[in-house]
This record gives C-alpha cells, sequence and structure tokens, in this order.
C-alpha cells in the first residue's frame, strides 16, 4: 500500500490514497474507540501547552494589544473559520474544492444587500446570508457530487467563477466592481457598541469557538467518520454498503454553510464587500491556508487561515509582490512539506516518542 | 459558412444582422478559446495533469508580444516570440518542477496553481496594471461586408488561423507517426514506455506545445480583448468550461466546446451582460447531469 | 430514510442463494463475461478457478455491483438485483473482499473496521455525537478485532501493516455485516503457506449459513475448501463439478496445463 503510481481498475476510476501522496494523519485518532486510554506522554502535553497558549492569546490577552493586533486577529479568525469548512471537504472528505470563495462571498454580497440597502437587522442579514451560501451550496452540490479528484477541482472553480462573474457583472444588485460598501456594525443594544474593535473582536471568537466545537463534534461522528472512508477509497464504501455521492454532497453543502458563517461576519468586520473576496485568487488562498495546515486536521487549517493572514498583512505593508510570495510559499510547501505543518508538527512528536521510548526501555 | 443560417428578410434585416455579428463574434472567441483549450486538454489527456497556468500562459504571451510588437513594429514577431517565450517557460515549469512528481495530480496541480500566482505578479511588476490593446497589423485592419453586415477583418482573420490550427493539430494527431506515438502515450504510459517511446520527451514537448498554442492565442486575442491583469484567470475558467463541455482529451471536444461556449458567451453578453457567466452555468450544469464526461469525453 | 436495517426475507427452504443467468460484460470491443449460468445454494461453498484473463473478478464485480451488466440477470434470493448499485446489494447481504487490497490506508485497523460496522446502519448519517460514544458498534468492532487476532495493533494505520495481516482485515470488512452471500477475491493473494494455512482454517470456521463463492488460484486452498467448483475460461463457463468430477475432467486438465 505503500506504491506511488495510481492503480486503477478497469472503470479507470484511481484509488484516490495513491493519487495523493502523502496523505494527512487525522487529528483525532488518538481518541479513538470508547475506553482506549489517551496517547500519554508527548502528545498530550504539546496538546494542553497549545490549549493555554491559545487561551492566552485569543481570550486573555486582548484587552492589552494595540487595536492593529485586534483587528488582524479577528480577520485570523473570520478565515480560521472559512479554512476549517475547506477542511471538511479537502482533509476530511478528500475533495479539492476551487470554488470555496464563493460560498463566503455570496453570503457576504447578501449581507451587503440587505444591511445596506434594505436597512434589515442583524438577525435576518446573518441568518439569510448562511441560507443563501447553503442554498447555493445545494444547488451546486447536485452538480460536484458525482465528480471526484481532479474532475471535482474544474467543475467547482468553474462554478466558483460563475458567482463570482455574478458579483462582477450584476451591477445594479452589488455594485459590479466597486462592491457594497458601508456596511454598518450590527446593533445589538449591548453596553459596549460593537464598533469598537475589541468587543467585536470577542464577537466573532464566540462564533468561531462555536463553529469549531461544532465541526469537531462533526468530524468525529459516525458521518464525518464515513467522509474519511470516501477520501481513502471510495470504491470500498460503495461496496460495504455506502451511498457515497450522498455522503459528498452532504459534506458540500455542510462546508458551503460553515463558508457562510465566515462571509457574514467578514462582512460585519470589513465593512465592505468586493468580487476580489471571492475570485479565484481567493479561493486559491483558502486551498493554501489548508494545505499549510495540514488538511484533516482542522486546527491546522485554522493555524494556517492565522499565519497567511498574517504574512498577507504584514508583506502587503512592505511590498506589493503579495502574490508572487504567496506563489512561491505554494510552490517550496508542495515540494518539500505536503503533508502541512500540523502534520509535521504531529510527525515531530511522534518521532520524539518513540526516541523517548527507545531510550526508557533501554535504561530500563 | 454562414451562408446557411441566414434567410435575409427585407423586413427581419435588423434581427439577422444582430444574429450574424454576434455569431461572428462568437465564433472569433471561440477561436481563440479553441487556442487555448486545445493545450489544457491535451495537457490533462496526455500528462493528467491541471494546468491552473494555462490562462496564465495566455496573458503572458499577450503581454510578450505587446512588448515585442510596440518595440519591432512586427506583428508576426510578436505572435511567435509570444508563442515561443512561453512555450520555453512551459517546458522549464514541466521539467524543472512538474515532473518531480511523477502521476500524482494533486501535487503537480498544486505546483502549475504556486507558478500561476507567481506569473500574474510578475506581469504586474513588469507591465504595470493598465489593460493595453494590442496593434492590430496594419493589412488585416478595417473591415468588410458579409451580406448586411460590416465586420472587421482581424476577427475573420483570427477565425481562419485557428481553424487552421485546428486542422494542422488533427492532422498531427491522426496521420502522423509522432501523432500516434502521442495517443499511445495518451492512452497508456506504461505501456508506451515499455514499447520504447520516450514518455518524458513527449510529455515535455506535449507541456511545451500547449504552452505556446496558449500564448499563441494570447497575442492574436490581444487586438480584439487586449490583456489586462485577471485575464489568466478568467480564461482559465473558460477554457475549464470548454473542456467540461468538450470532453477532456478531446481534440474534437475542445473544438466543438470552444465553438459553443464562444457562442454562448457572446450571446449572453449581448442579451443578458448582467447573467453572462451563468449563461455559462446552464449549458455546462446539463452536460455534466446528462453525460458527465463531455460531449467527446471518453471513459 | 429508508430503514438501512437488513430485510431477512422470508423465503422459501428451496430458493437457491444466487442464480445468474446469461450474465454478460462488454468492455468496448472486449466480452470479459459471456454468457455466465450459475446457481449457488444457500451455505454452499463455491470455487471458480479459471486461468487469468478468464474473467473471474469482473464477474464478481458485477454480481456486487461494480460494473452494470451488459446483459443478462443477477438473481439473489430470488430478488433480480441486476440494476442495483453496489450499496444497495451490501444492505440486502451480499459483501466482497478484493484481490488488490482495498482498505482505508491512513485510518487505523479499529476505524476500518467500524467503517464497515456502521455502513448499514442509520447511525451512519449521525452528525453530532461522537461515534465513540456508540457501545453496539464499538462492541461489535471490539469482537472482530479479537476474532481476527488483531486487538493489539487496533491503533496502528493500516498502511504500515504486513500484508498477511492486510488481507485479514479485508475479510473481517467484508465479514463485518454480517453478510448472507460473501465472495472472495483471492484472499490467500501473497501471503506465505503458513498465513495461507491460518485463512483455510479462517474460512473453515465461517458460519455455515453464510454462503461463499471464492475466488482462488491456489489449487490447494481451492480444492480444500471446495464444495463444488465452477470453471470460467475466456469468459465463458466451462465445467462445473464436485472436486473429483473436476480434477478429472480433460478440458480442464487442458487449459490448465496448457496455461502453465
Amino acid at each position: 500500500m505503500g506504491e506511488s503510481r495510481p492503480r486503477t481498475t478497469p472503470q479507470g476510476e484511481a484509488f484516490r490514497a495513491e493519487e495523493i501522496a502523502p496523505l494527512p494523519r487525522p487529528l483525532d485518532g488518538a481518541f479513538w474507540v470508547q475506553g482506549r486510554k489517551m496517547e500519554d506522554s508527548l502528545a498530550s502535553k504539546t496538546k494542553i501547552i497549545g490549549l493555554i497558549l491559545a487561551l492566552l492569546i485569543l481570550v486573555a490577552m486582548p484587552p492589552f494589544y494595540t487595536s492593529y493586533w485586534i483587528t488582524l486577529l479577528t480577520q485570523m479568525l473570520i478565515y480560521g473559520i472559512l479554512a476549517m469548512s475547506l477542511d471538511i471537504l479537502v482533509g476530511y472528505t478528500g475533495l479539492s474544492s476551487f470554488g470555496h470563495a464563493g460560498f463566503f462571498g455570496s453570503s457576504a454580497y447578501v449581507i451587503g444587500i440587505l444591511a445596506t440597502r434594505y436597512k434589515m437587522g442583524f438577525l435576518t442579514c446573518f441568518i439569510s446570508g448562511i441560507v443563501v451560501a447553503t442554498v447555493i451550496g445545494m444547488i451546486f452540490g447536485l452538480l460536484v457530487a458525482h465528480a471526484t479528484g481532479v474532475y471535482f477541482l474544474i467543475i467547482t472553480l468553474a462554478l466558483g467563477m460563475t458567482l463570482w462573474g455574478l458579483a462582477f457583472r450584476w451591477v445594479n444588485m452589488t455594485g459590479g466592481d466597486n462592491g457594497i460598501s458601508g456596511i454598518p456594525r450590527p446593533d445589538l443594544g449591548l453596553p459596549i457598541s460593537l464598533k469598537d474593535p475589541l468587543t467585536f473582536y470577542y464577537f466573532v471568537l464566540v462564533f468561531f469557538l462555536v463553529c469549531l466545537i461544532l465541526m469537531a463534534i462533526y468530524v468525529r461522528s459516525p458521518f464525518g467518520h464515513s467522509l474519511k472512508g470516501v477520501r481513502e477509497s471510495e470504491s470500498r464504501m460503495k461496496v460495504l454498503g455506502y451511498h457515497t455521492w450522498l455522503h459528498k454532497y452532504l459534506s458540500y453543502v455542510s462546508a458551503a454553510a460553515f463558508g457562510g458563517v465566515a462571509g457574514a461576519l467578514w462582512a460585519y468586520f470589513d465593512g465592505f464587500i468586493s468580487p476580489y473576496n471571492m475570485d479565484l485568487t481567493a479561493s486559491i488562498e483558502i486551498i493554501l491556508m489548508v494545505i499549510l495546515g495540514g488538511p484533516g486536521t482542522l486546527i491546522g487549517p485554522a493555524l494556517g487561515a492565522g499565519i497567511i493572514v498574517f504574512l498577507k498583512n504584514f508583506i502587503s505593508a512592505y511590498t506589493q509582490r503579495w502574490l508572487l510570495i504567496l506563489g512561491t510559499i505554494y510552490i517550496l510547501t508542495i515540494m518539500y512539506a505536503p503533508q502541512g505543518l500540523m502534520n509535521l508538527i504531529k510527525d515531530w512528536i511522534k518521532g520524539n516518542e518513540k526516541r523517548i521510548e527507545a531510550e526508557e526501555t533501554s535504561e530500563g | 459558412m454562414d451562408a446557411g443560417i441566414l434567410h435575409p428578410f427585407a423586413g427581419e434585416s435588423i434581427l439577422s444582422e444582430f444574429l450574424l455579428v454576434q455569431t461572428l463574434n462568437g465564433l472569433s472567441f471561440g477561436a481563440l478559446l479553441f487556442l487555448l483549450a486545445s493545450g489544457l486538454s491535451l495537457i490533462y489527456g496526455v500528462m493528467k495533469i491541471v494546468n491552473i497556468a494555462h490562462g496564465s500562459y495566455f496573458m503572458l504571451g499577450a503581454y510578450v508580444g505587446l512588448s515585442v510588437i510596440l518595440r519591432t513594429k512586427s506583428f508576426v514577431l510578436g505572435v511567435f516570440a509570444g508563442g515561443l517565450a512561453v512555450g520555453v517557460v512551459g517546458l522549464i515549469m514541466e521539467r524543472g518542477f512538474l515532473r518531480k512528481f511523477p502521476l500524482q495530480a494533486l501535487p503537480q496541480m498544486m505546483i502549475t496553481l504556486g507558478f500561476a500566482l507567481v506569473f500574474r505578479d510578475l506581469a504586474l511588476l513588469i507591465w504595470g496594471g493598465d489593460p493595453y490593446t494590442l496593434p492590430c497589423p496594419e493589412f488585416l485592419r478595417g473591415s468588410t461586408q458579409i451580406y448586411q453586415v460590416v465586420f472587421p477583418v482581424y476577427r475573420l482573420f483570427v477565425i481562419c488561423v485557428a481553424a487552421l490550427v485546428a486542422v494542422a493539430l488533427w492532422l498531427f494527431n491522426d496521420k502522423t507517426l509522432v501523432g500516434a506515438k502521442l495517443r499511445a502515450a495518451v492512452d497508456d504510459h506504461e505501456m508506451a514506455g515499455g514499447v520504447g517511446l520516450n514518455v518524458p520527451l513527449i510529455s515535455g514537448c506535449m507541456f511545451g506545445l500547449g504552452a505556446f498554442l496558449a500564448a499563441f492565442g494570447g497575442v492574436m486575442g490581444g487586438p480584439i480583448f487586449g490583456v489586462y491583469p485577471g485575464l489568466d484567470f478568467e480564461l482559465l475558467s473558460l477554457g475549464f468550461v470548454v473542456v467540461i463541455v468538450g470532453g477532456r482529451g478531446s481534440l474534437k471536444g475542445s473544438a466543438v466546446g470552444s465553438i459553443l461556449v464562444g457562442l454562448i458567451d457572446n450571446f449572453g453578453k449581448a442579451i443578458v451582460p448582467e447573467l453572462s457567466y451563468f449563461t455559462l452555468f446552464a449549458p455546462m450544469a446539463i452536460i455534466v447531469a446528462v453525460k458527465p464526461t463531455g460531449l467527446f469525453g471518453r471513459e | 430514510m429508508r430503514k438501512e436495517s437488513r430485510r431477512r426475507r422470508r423465503v422459501k427452504d428451496n430458493t437457491p442463494c444466487l442464480v445468474v443467468e446469461s450474465l454478460t460484460k462488454d468492455f468496448g470491443g472486449l466480452r470479459a463475461v459471456d454468457g455466465v449460468n450459475l446457481t449457488i445454494e444457500p451455505g454452499e461453498r463455491r470455487v471458480l478457478i479459471g486461468p487469468n484473463g478468464a474473467g473471474k473478478t469482473t464477474f464478481f464485480n458485477l454480481v456486487s455491483g461494480v460494473y452494470p451488466a451488459s446483459e443478462g440477470r443477477i438473481l439473489y434470493f430470488a430478488k433480480d438485483v441486476t440494476g442495483l448499485p453496489s450499496y444497495r446489494r451490501a444492505a440486502l447481504g451480499i459483501a466482497r473482499t478484493y484481490q488488490i487490497t482495498n482498505l482505508f490506508p491512513n485510518l487505523t485497523v479499529s476505524e476500518n473496521i467500524l467503517m464497515a460496522c456502521q455502513a448499514l446502519v442509520r447511525t451512519k448519517f449521525v452528525m453530532f455525537r461522537r461515534l465513540s460514544s456508540y457501545r453496539y458498534l464499538t462492541d461489535r468492532c471490539n469482537n472482530l478485532l479479537k476474532e481476527f487476532d488483531l486487538r493489539e495493533k487496533r491503533n496502528e494505520l493500516v498502511k504500515n501493516l504486513s500484508h498477511g495481516d492486510q488481507r485479514q482485515i479485508e475479510v473481517a470488512l467484508a465479514l463485518a455485516e454480517r453478510p448472507r452471500l460473501l465472495l472472495l477475491d483471492e484472499p490467500a493473494a501473497g501471503l506465505s503457506s503458513a498465513e495461507t494455512h491460518a485463512l483455510t482454517l479462517l474460512l473453515k470456521k465461517l458460519d455455515p449459513s453464510i454462503t461463499i463463492l471464492l475466488i482462488e488460484h491456489d489449487m490447494d486452498v481451492a480444492f480444500e475448501f471446495a464444495e463444488r467448483i465452477t470453471v470460467l475460461y475466456q469468459g465463458k463457463f466451462l465445467a462445473e463439478g464436485t472436486k473429483e468430477e473436476i480434477k478429472k475432467n480433460p478440458t480442464v486438465q487442458e487449459i490448465y496445463l496448457g496455461a502453465e
């Protein structure tokens, strides 16, 4: 099973496992069967340290940050949700979607139109945005769920561009190239207005945590498990009794829904939405976030999102050449670290664990 | 070749004029799409690589052509300079980078992705963000009369050139020994290698040829559509729609698909400009639902 | 959503498990399976043999629903399943293994087996509760791990296991859903003689009510296991009978001597 060339059945279906070399290892492998002891020692220590750091950086310390960092962090969280939603498709189901920014943008545009033109309230706008993104996912899903591998990529790319084209050309609705600006922060009647960056940051943090928890349960659920099976061997899944089309469809729709959440938050965060938030470059950036962080780990893509957002902002302050650098990062990542950071870290942990074990047994 | 479409009614002349103009426009766009899509389809068919940088080849070709034409005042030189320069770039991409991941579709595609971003930014750096229109060669300027309408000569020229290229490619594929070797390599890499064909060489040349065709199309399209940042991905998506509609790895499919997409896109823009991208969506959806491998795709 | 639970049809006692009528499969110009007729009784141990290219794996693919048939019918306990996709046939109790190991390489052994355990229950669509909280699934998984002696390796990634272990998991996956018809495609492929022996013992211990159709190249395994043998040759039915009948059949001897 360690071969690198794709095998094909006479039908022409390639074993997907070989198409992507090497594949990611899911983060939740350790907590698996009920009652099984957690992997002790290094892995859980690292997780605890990571958790404490995250709590510090994200929850306890923000009141002490400058507003530049607070807004940057808010942006990271929003894209974190978006990257995690794509991970459901890419990392867990094994389907590379190159049109994911379309759901992000569609939701944001709905917020933009409803909030600026029709002056609708937060709940109406927010829910409408997510609903629209989900419905688009349900329609597009019918076209893509039968596809796989590279063909899936092409179709989702074309579909994503269709949404972009709509944003770009339907000038009456969307403002075309100029986009929609002036989206006001929602007025929830809180003591501190959401216009304050820190308050809005915590507002977004709540959504991030909720999405993270929901998605974490989702990927550990029986359905989430079935998605991993589809990723590993769709042919085997069919023969075992899974209606794989349906599973892929539901996966696609769920990814669209969570992507819509991110888009809705973005509209309120930035106050502005344009076609550039949902073109192919945007979809590509999200893919890179997932790959950089490590597909199939959920936290990895969130981290990847943080890194890319940070780099983009940081680099754009000094040079215009962000795309050049992004492209180079892409190429380097694929050439030298195709599993992404998260899996590199896990491999490093596993390597150290084995070394510690070996030392302990030899000393014994 | 359009004679059969028209019925010159005196009272209906405006409609038939509209139809004629739009059809010719659509065909000229389809011609350029064919130059782009044939390369994309070939690369996909031969090497199973989805080349995200393919639209970038088109765009780079146009930019390079632009610079050469401005400097040498020769359109022909510009066309071939653009084509060759990008063809070489394609070769380098294949040999230096893609070859490191033989037969692994996803990493290869990701690498082409990275290059697409790099190319886009380099183009921005070198040529700036303003759109340009390439100057049309002297002898092809002006318009000519076809039935009731006046139509630019250059666009007709583009249609003819693309048709010639199509025929040349078809002959090459079907009738020559090299073409046969190519088909063998497309059908079964390993067997082809086993029979003594130099598959890496064929792959490399295929990639270079595809890049050349795309860039060639870019320069040819320059006088009509111009060149601007963003052209790369717009055309890439259209190219993919052609591949979806026409079927992957099929020359006939690229031709038919390009014509269809060119016509639909054009009529769509003329009739419902706000929804023009969506007019492509409908036929694509139909094809995907009815014959997922495309009109002429094999599976 | 339709109930995924297994429907145990009340059938007459003499209903054959599998009836195949004039089954044909064309691939473009190639006719891989040509008008094959076959009847297998419930609980029978049938072995399918034939030289390479005889169409045995294609036959399996037709019966399990991986390929649609070009012509002919497949009747499973008198139910016409010819038009059904694979997953519907699995729900009816048809399971198969693969000649080229087809597992979930980056998942652990437990995860692989759980995938099979949950395949035919509605639980597989639950999205907001952890899989590990479903006792009946984890119990079934643990039982299978014990049966196949894989408990120690249950957290190993399948791709890191030995070939022999992987072949075991192949069979475990197929058995997890308590099938009534089990199609085994060269289960002993690539196994050492010790492993093959262990496999044969395992197969013999299988529930006698399960109907088993086995493809095997290893003649010792084939002859040891079989009650009846069917021989395919170039996609066509050649001969059928008991071990002794087949051994003595001159046409069979010819094609095998010729093939060797």
